[in-house]
């Protein structure tokens, strides 16, 4: 029964960030705004276990924010599992075979690039500073954890909020900047709190303090 | 061979990785069911697909109540904690604000006693405009302990001269001595050496008072050469009396404090309680009153003096005629004037007008200025002023006067 103690892990954390969520945050508004603890917790599922781990944890929390909290219908039952699966996409671990895959398209981008250096002259700064965002997050080997975490949580905020915000405008809640403003103000504390709590949920999870694993190293220390 | 290395290889497929799968995929497939359920649930009216939603939430509710009070009880300790040490900050910050007040008090309350001796000296000098009063300023105590002088910084470039009333807050201070240029001395009351002829305000008996400071050390007054048949009550007033000395009359010294007579050198005193309170002068009055003018202008009066020249000519003296050579003349006889005739009226001669260059008579008028309030005008002091007057007693009730004559001896009849 060893393989269920991960399932476990990952669900008694989800259920502390939905009590941490609805029960403690509540406490701590700076100015309008409050942090979303549920979606620190699911960032730090998400960059620790997987993006398994993070749709089950977006999955229950949709569900149980749905069941309790359910002022607007439908919309936490589809934007969690929604948004943490497409956040998922970018900042969970890159599986093998898709770090193999990567790791060609770099090789063969870098490759072009050295044959098509002339064309950046005219590209412009703006086109590739945008390429080197892609770039960024099309790289051949994982993020560092620790940043990865703020900026799943920040993301995924930032889609929910935009999502709330939209779903206001069409319900004729109006739309201004203080929405917006509060929407990037909840999006930034969320990412702070995710800081936060990266350490305590990493612990929990066993994943403190645990060296990055050279996979390759291995295979050509076999080999 | 290949089994233990493929083993080593992946030990976790090896160890119940069917059923991790399966109960993952379950678990996802078991989520998505009821996500698909609720959202159901939404659209289509039916019991039976709100049922998941209900369970759920009758699980989580308890487990979320329980730990919202214990959060809350936490939060709560914690805001208890904040609130105890802002009350602490404010505690220190009244206390800040106390002292501050404190302070602010004592300064008002400087400027409130300063205000109202200005206040006093100004009904002084309003009060008795005919004594002519100038305000000065205390500028030297007399420190030791058998005399108690001041000095002031108003001398006879002021019109300040020697023996000067000086008063403050509607009692005497004392009268003014060594008049320099820019300052003179005051001898107080209250000082041995000083003699300042005085009169009991109700009575009008009049004596000397006389300051104990060197004998007894104490601020008070002795009232010397009273009549022996009256005894002063407690609380009279006893003012000065004007005579004797360069004073206007009616400045309040003090009030009598005991209603016995003490003895000194076979003389009899009453012991004055000055009004002033001596340790705390800063400014006084002095009134500059001459009495050589004040008694001129008191018998001044509004005279009429009227001067009368005589006329350069006598009188005409009126002739009369009474009939035709009938004169009144000396030894003369009279003719009697016969019946049936007429008498001549007579003729009346002119009176000659009286010559032209006789002086009338010139009355001249000469009127004096009305009478300067010579007695010194009360002003009724503030209540920080002065101590205030105690409650005067009744006066001792008169002893019978035994007449001799009038008692009426029984005789034994026995004898």
């Amino acid at each position: 029964m060893k393989f269920l103690i991960r399932p476990l892990r990952v669900f008694a954390l989800t259920i502390l960030s939905y009590l941490l969520d609805t029960c403690v945050m509540r406490h701590f508004y700076i100015g309008p705004v409050t942090a979303s603890a549920c979606w620190a917790g699911i960032a730090i599922l998400t960059v620790s276990y997987g993006k398994k781990a993070a749709f089950f944890a977006g999955c229950v929390i949709g569900i149980l924010m749905e069941s309790t909290l359910a002022s607007v219908p439908v919309i936490y039952l589809l934007s969690y599992p929604i948004i943490t699966m497409l956040c998922a996409q970018w900042f969970a671990d890159l599986s093998d075979r898709q770090r193999e895959r990567r790791k060609l398209a770099v090789a063969f981008n870098r490759q072009e690039r050295e044959t098509t250096r002339f064309r950046a002259l005219y590209t412009g700064k703006i086109i590739s500073f945008f390429k080197r965002v892609v770039q960024f997050f099309r790289r051949d080997e994982n993020m560092n954890p620790y940043l990865r975490i703020p900026l799943c949580a920040l993301t995924s905020a930032l889609m929910y909020n935009a999502v709330l915000v939209f779903y206001g405008y069409i319900s004729d809640f109006g739309f201004d900047t203080g929405h917006v403003l509060r929407a990037l103000g909840s999006s930034v504390y969320t990412a702070a709190l995710a800081v936060i709590l990266m350490l305590p949920y990493r612990a929990f999870l066993k994943l403190l303090g645990r060296k990055r694993v050279n996979v390759y190293q291995i295979e050509g220390d076999r080999a | 061979m290949a089994k233990k290395e493929r083993k080593k290889r992946n030990p976790k497929k090896q160890s119940g990785g069917f059923v991790r799968s399966l109960v993952i995929w379950s678990g996802g497939s078991l989520l998505v069911l009821l996500i698909v359920v609720m959202l159901l649930g939404n659209f289509f009216d039916q019991p039976i697909l709100d049922r998941p939603g209900q369970l759920i939430s009758r699980v989580m509710t308890p487990v979320q109540r329980t730990v919202s009070s214990a959060v809350n009880w936490v939060a709560g300790y914690f805001r208890s904690m904040k609130y105890r040490s802002n009350l602490e900050y404010e505690y220190e910050q009244l206390l800040i604000k106390v002292e501050e007040l404190q302070d602010t008090a004592m300064l008002v309350a400087e400027y409130e006693s300063r205000l109202n001796a200005y206040a006093d000296l100004q009904m002084e000098s309003v009060g008795n405009e005919s004594m002519h009063p100038i305000a000065a300023t205390v500028i030297g105590h007399d420190t030791g302990n058998f005399f108690s002088t001041l000095e002031l910084d108003k001398g006879t470039r002021d019109g300040v001269q020697d023996y000067m009333a000086v008063v403050y807050s509607g009692g005497l201070v004392g009268y003014t001595y060594d008049v320099q240029n820019a300052s003179c001395k005051v001898a107080t009351v209250i000082d041995s050496d000083t003699t300042i002829p005085a009169k009991m305000s109700s009575s009008g008996d009049q004596g000397s008072v006389k300051g104990t400071y060197g004998m007894t050390g104490e601020a008070l007054c002795r009232m010397y050469y009273l009549p022996e048949n009256h005894l002063p009550r407690t609380g009279d007033e006893v003012v000065t009396s004007g005579v004797g000395m360069p004073f206007p009359r009616g400045i309040p010294i003090g009030k009598v404090r005991e209603s016995t007579r003490g003895m000194e050198d076979n003389k009899q005193f009453v012991v004055i309680e000055p009004i002033v309170d001596f340790q705390h002068l800063e400014y006084v009055i002095i009134y500059r009153y001459i009495p050589s003018y004040a008694e001129t202008a008191m018998l001044s009066e509004t005279t009429v003096t009227s001067t009368l020249v005589p006329l350069s000519t006598p009188r005409p003296i009126p002739e009369f005629a009474t009939g035709v050579g009938t004169s009144f003349e000396e030894g003369g006889v009279s003719t009697p004037i016969p019946v049936g005739e007429t008498t001549p009226e007579p003729e009346m001669t002119e009176t000659p007008p009286p010559p032209e260059d006789t002086p009338q008579p010139t009355i001249s008028f000469v009127t004096r200025s009305p009478e300067p309030n010579l007695e010194y005008n009360r002003t009724t002091p503030t209540p920080d002023g002065p101590t205030p007057s105690p409650t005067p007693t009744p006066s001792p009730t008169p002893v019978p006067a035994f007449d001799m004559d009038s008692l009426h001896f029984e005789e034994e009849e026995d004898e």
